[in-house]
């Protein structure tokens, strides 16, 4: 299994029931990363210049260690990343169908999640805002159309 | 055991029932919609059955 998982990972197509609109498709990349010795105010002004509001924490081997989100990313100056973060956020494989993710993200309020391969290894963040367009019939894929743009 | 049930906060999965301490999907104590890791892996398809009988 764990090859047909890797390779709906890689977004290659797939066909029957593993068929559909996967994670995968529309996660971004380019979501902003940092380390946990990383002081809170180079993080933030980093982030907000490259016009994200979400910065993953990830160790050497990019394994996700925590996530800033809005609230996290306006707190600190000189403290290191590590005492702000949300450690051991949920993440989610890039192989899930993106309705349910849709689904769950507007149900619990929450703008983004991070996605990460089995190993915990970071792949990039899926916003809310891109489920949903998806999920409902726009079939757009933000992160890679952007970036050809 | 406690005597005032008031005191008594019953955390449980929105599907199952189960017992939880924070939502599995949002991560707060106080979501109205709280699911336990359980119920989540599966309503979202984190797991998948094996494509074939042999699962390769």
């Amino acid at each position: 299994v764990d090859g047909i998982l890797d390779w709906m990972a890689a977004g290659l197509p797939t066909e029957g029931s593993l068929s559909g609109h996967r994670v995968a498709e529309v996660v971004r990349r380019d979501v902003p990363t940092c380390r946990l010795d990383e002081p809170m105010r180079a993080v933030r002004e980093r982030v907000r210049e490259a016009g994200w509001n979400v910065c993953v924490v990830v160790n050497q081997e990019g394994i996700v260690m925590g996530l800033l989100r809005e609230e996290e990313l306006g707190r600190g100056d000189e403290e290191p990343v590590e005492a702000v973060m949300r450690p051991g956020p949920s993440t989610f494989r890039p192989h899930v169908a993106i309705g349910r993710m849709a689904h769950h993200m507007l149900d619990h309020g929450l703008p983004n999640s991070p996605i990460t391969t089995s190993d915990g290894r970071l792949v990039g963040i899926l916003l809310r805002d891109d489920a949903v367009r998806v999920a409902h019939g726009d079939q757009r894929h933000p992160g890679r159309d952007e970036a050809e743009a | 055991m406690p005597t005032n049930t008031d005191d008594v906060t019953v955390l449980d999965c929105s599907e199952c029932g189960a017992i939880v301490e924070v939502c599995s999907f949002c991560e707060r104590p106080d979501c109205p919609v709280k699911v336990c890791y359980r119920c989540l892996r599966i309503d979202v398809g984190q797991t998948v059955d094996h494509p074939h009988d042999h699962g390769g």
